[in-house]
């Protein structure tokens, strides 16, 4: 069903809105309009203090009681309209043949690839750069401006031989030497990337971040276009890391100036060249015809940044986008009353996994019947339902469904099973939750669901164990300051963690091992880490499935953490759009992006 | 003359030092700092992070490299949008918010002091107690209330006006009423009060016996006297509008400075937030400096000394 701007009566708006919180709001107004008539004012006096604002109404008692539900649900109705501001309706703006126009909540935080780290600008700027390899929506890493590649020397050595015809988009040829120069620069302490963890397996990279060198020692162009990489070891996942964002190829005769990743300034080699930004609420981006994937089916993508995605959907209805992605819990309200909007609706898992962190050394969870009966205790799909309005996947293993070496969907969630729960808890000495230790639960505050699905775990441990669980909601930086501190690290908390790559030795590495710093379970198992090092050292990637899943089953049955879910994407696209879309790490490329509109 | 105004000018350096100096303690005492993001990264990038903005220092060393800067006239870099000055976003986004907050300024003025100029000259009759029942109303309504009742009658009911967005004068006038209205009771009242105390003096009365006219007595003898406790209201009724759009901004989707001040402080990003605060320290001072060398202009008597 097409729908446009013309066609979006005001009724059919009146009627969305009726079913939404603004009913509240229609009929106050209503009320308001009869209770202030000329009739009921004429009748009532006021009288004014200079001091202060004391209004009396000399009104009959009836009108008294009228006045007093009157403010009432004045008060109760407005401040339901006012949580949801965001879904007043803006009017549309004109739409041009060709163009994509994408709502987003969070404005990025820069197109520097060396310096860029949060989801919103990697999700635009993987349009205007490329690296070496890509990563498809099916998690494969693919050709990128390297055709091919190959591991030598036992895996330590990566050689990528690059296209001959990639050119960046002010003209000049993509050469090795200009990755050489990528790479140093994104590890150079005076950029200060964020993400440069992505390169430091390259032989010398860590005497660049420490400022001790000016270039690291692994890479060599050998001729244009043949680049060689030495490893301080073998990393069978190095082709995945060269497709993130540190390594996307910068112009060296651009990226050497201050500031220069604006629109008109910024050079990249992708689909689309950053031509324009209003503010850091409007970013335009326009087709490069020259890109070695292919003229773009699109010529124009705007991109705006709106305070919440409530508001993103009600002007996508009037026609105003075309896509909106991650909707919050009051836009999939309105997507829940519109018949038209279900139909556009879609949402897909991600690679993250949302858990219960218990202390693994620590009692009373160094006990594995406790980490047991606490993951026999909580009631998934419940959970689900209630907290996330039904957007994720029933949670068992701790990597994510889709990621080689994921043991989720073949190993089954732990059963929602209170009398074996309570037993569990019995035979690790607290029955019926005596003697167990009062414990608080912290997490981040992120969003509405979470606050929801941590009073949903609270009441479940309280109903089937016994045990009563303080929950400690914490601001994310505040949270993530205390969690990498391990002397005010808590022995209970919620915790979430998407890849930024499509391996398990992201997780498993710096989150699993043993003395990994972000391991914040301490948990330590000597087979756990000889498995998951073994697996990432491999550059045979059935093997290394293999080996991440034996990882996997052993901190399943271990029950190291309780594994809640993998939570959905969610996005909205008209259906005159084609190959718009979430992959399971971020959103698609624009360059697969039709408009028949 | 002059060497008042020399002197309130040398007063705004201990003031910004001040401020400024509260703010960066009390940023820096909010848990988590802005690279606490969650995010993996290797130890040696959070120390170069930290090292680039002197975040590895002491924090009194970290005050007077930041003043050192701000004296300089540089704000510093955003910590979390590391692809924006402070100074840009602050200037970027001051004209949107400017523009809504003169607009709203003239709303409140061009409402409430007509209305309570004549709420005075009609005391206790109908008038006035309708002028002030909806002045009442109108300072009790908050301004994001307001808002959503223009939006839902103005825009989505009579489709005169579009609901939101920037840019052009159509988008105008319904922000600019849920930030002025509210504030037009409080001038109307306050107006209509300072009235009736200038209306009562012996000079009203020599001009009514000279035989000057209605208007005459309103305007030039009243009203410019009236004027003064008003002066003070309108000052920093000016700072409060052009800075406290805050929600209105976000209703609209008005991209100004208001919602990107409150991001920051969550995102504890440290020099956008001082930036925000040194900006409206200013802005709040010269509107107060504006005051007192009005008083000089509005009532002969008062010297500056």
């Amino acid at each position: 069903m097409t729908e446009s701007a013309s066609e979006f009566e005001r009724g059919e708006l009146r009627a969305i809105a009726r079913n939404s919180i603004f009913d509240n709001l229609f009929n106050l107004m209503d009320s308001a309009r009869r209770f202030l008539g000329p009739k009921s004012r004429s009748d009532s006096r006021l009288i004014l203090c200079r001091e202060g604002v004391h209004m009396y109404l000399t009104r009959s008692a009836a009108g008294r009681r009228r006045a007093r539900v009157l403010l009432a649900a004045l008060v109760v109705g407005l401040a339901t309209a006012a949580a949801a501001t965001a879904s007043v309706a803006h009017h549309s703006t004109a739409k041009a043949a060709g163009t994509l126009r994408i709502a987003v909540t969070q404005p990025p935080d820069s197109f520097d690839p060396a310096v860029l780290s949060d989801n919103r600008s990697i999700e635009l700027s993987q349009n205007v750069y490329d690296g070496l390899t890509d990563v498809n929506s099916q998690l494969k890493v693919v050709p990128a401006i390297a055709l091919h590649w190959k591991a030598s020397h036992g895996g330590t050595v990566y050689t990528f031989y690059l296209r001959h015809n990639v050119r960046f988009q002010n003209g000049d040829p993509v050469t090795a030497q200009d990755f050489v120069y990528t790479f140093n620069r994104a590890l150079s302490p005076k950029i200060a990337s964020p993400d440069s963890f992505f390169l430091t397996n390259i032989a010398g990279a860590n005497a660049v971040t420490k400022g001790k060198a000016k270039a690291a020692s692994g890479l060599k162009a050998i001729g244009k276009y043949t680049l060689r990489v030495k490893l301080t070891g073998p990393a069978g996942y190095f082709p995945a890391l060269v497709s993130r964002w540190p390594a996307w190829v910068v112009d060296p005769k651009v990226a050497k100036k201050a500031n220069w990743a604006k629109p008109g300034t910024a050079v990249g080699t992708g689909a689309f060249l950053f031509s324009g930004a209003v503010g850091d609420s409007q970013y335009s981006f326009t087709a490069n015809p020259h890109y070695f994937g292919g003229k773009p089916k699109v010529h124009k993508v705007s991109v705006t940044v709106l305070p919440s995605t409530s508001a993103a959907v009600a002007r996508y209805q009037a026609g105003g986008f075309d896509a909106v992605i991650n909707l919050d819990s009051a836009a999939l309200q309105l997507v829940k009353s519109s018949k038209a909007l279900k139909s556009q609706f879609h949402s897909r898992p991600l690679l993250r996994t949302v858990w219960l962190g218990m202390s693994y050394n620590k009692a009373p969870f160094n006990k594995l019947d406790v980490r047991l009966a606490f993951n026999h205790a909580i009631d998934r799909a419940a959970l689900i339902k209630i907290a996330l309005g039904g957007q994720a996947t029933t949670g068992s293993g701790w990597l994510p469904p889709g990621l080689p070496g994921s043991i989720a969907g073949k190993q089954k969630p732990y059963s929602y099973n209170p009398s074996l729960a309570k037993q569990l808890l019995s035979q690790a000495g607290y029955p019926n939750g005596k003697g167990f230790p009062s414990i608080n639960l912290y997490y981040t505050l992120a969003t509405g669901e979470y606050e929801q699905a941590f009073e949903f775990i609270q009441n479940e441990l309280q109903q089937n164990l016994g045990i009563s669980v303080g929950l400690k909601p914490m601001t994310p930086n505040g949270f993530n300051a205390m969690m990498s501190n391990p002397s005010q690290r808590p022995s209970f908390y919620g915790y979430s963690f998407g890849l930024d790559y499509p391996d398990a030795q992201e997780q498993a590495t710096y989150l699993g091992i043993t003395g990994a710093a972000y391991n914040f379970e301490n948990y330590a198992d000597a087979r756990y880490t000889k498995l998951v090092n073994e697996a990432n050292a491999s550059s045979n990637q059935a093997k290394r499935a293999r080996l991440y899943a034996a990882s996997e089953e052993l901190r399943y049955k271990q029950a190291v953490d309780v594994v809640l879910y993998y939570p959905n994407t969610t996005w909205l696209v008209k259906p005159y759009v084609h190959g718009f879309g979430e992959s399971p790490l971020y959103t698609k490329k624009w360059i697969g992006v039709t408009v028949t509109k | 003359m002059g060497r008042f105004v020399a002197r309130r000018l040398l007063l705004l350096i201990p003031n910004w030092l001040g401020v400024s100096f509260i703010a960066f303690l009390l940023v820096h005492a909010i848990p988590g700092g802005p690279f606490d993001t969650g995010a993996i990264r290797s130890h040696q990038a959070t120390v170069n992070l930290l090292h680039l903005y002197h975040l590895d220092k002491p924090l009194l060393v970290q005050y007077l490299l930041y003043i050192w800067q701000v004296l300089h006239g540089n704000l510093g870099i955003s910590m979390v949008n590391r692809g924006l000055t402070v100074t840009s976003v602050i200037l970027g986004r001051l004209p949107t918010s400017a523009e809504l907050g003169v607009a709203g300024l003239i709303v409140s003025l061009g409402v409430g002091i007509p209305a309570g100029v004549f709420a005075a000259y009609r005391r206790n009759r109908w008038l006035d107690h309708g002028m002030m029942l909806a002045a009442t109303v109108g300072y009790a309504i908050p301004n994001f209330v307001l808002a959503l009742g223009l939006i839902l009658v103005v825009g989505l009911d009579l489709h005169w006006l579009p609901l939101g967005g920037w840019g052009s004068f159509s988008n105008v006038p319904l922000p600019a009423l849920a930030l002025g209205l509210p504030w037009a009771g409080l001038v109307a009242r306050m107006t209509r009060a300072s009235m009736l105390e200038a209306l009562s003096k012996d000079y009203i009365r020599t001009a009514q016996a000279k035989g000057a006219g209605v208007v005459r007595v309103l305007i030039r003898h009243a009203f410019r006297n009236a004027l003064i406790p008003l002066t003070t209201l309108i000052a920093l009724l000016a700072a409060e509008v052009i800075t406290g759009s805050l929600i209105i901004e976000n209703i609209f989707g008005i991209p100004g400075i208001g919602h990107y001040m409150v991001n920051s402080i969550l995102g504890a990003d440290y020099t956008m937030t001082l930036g925000f605060v040194i900006f409206y320290a200013t802005v709040i001072f010269i509107a107060n400096f504006l005051v007192d060398l009005s008083y000089g202009w509005i009532d002969p008597r008062i010297r500056f000394e």
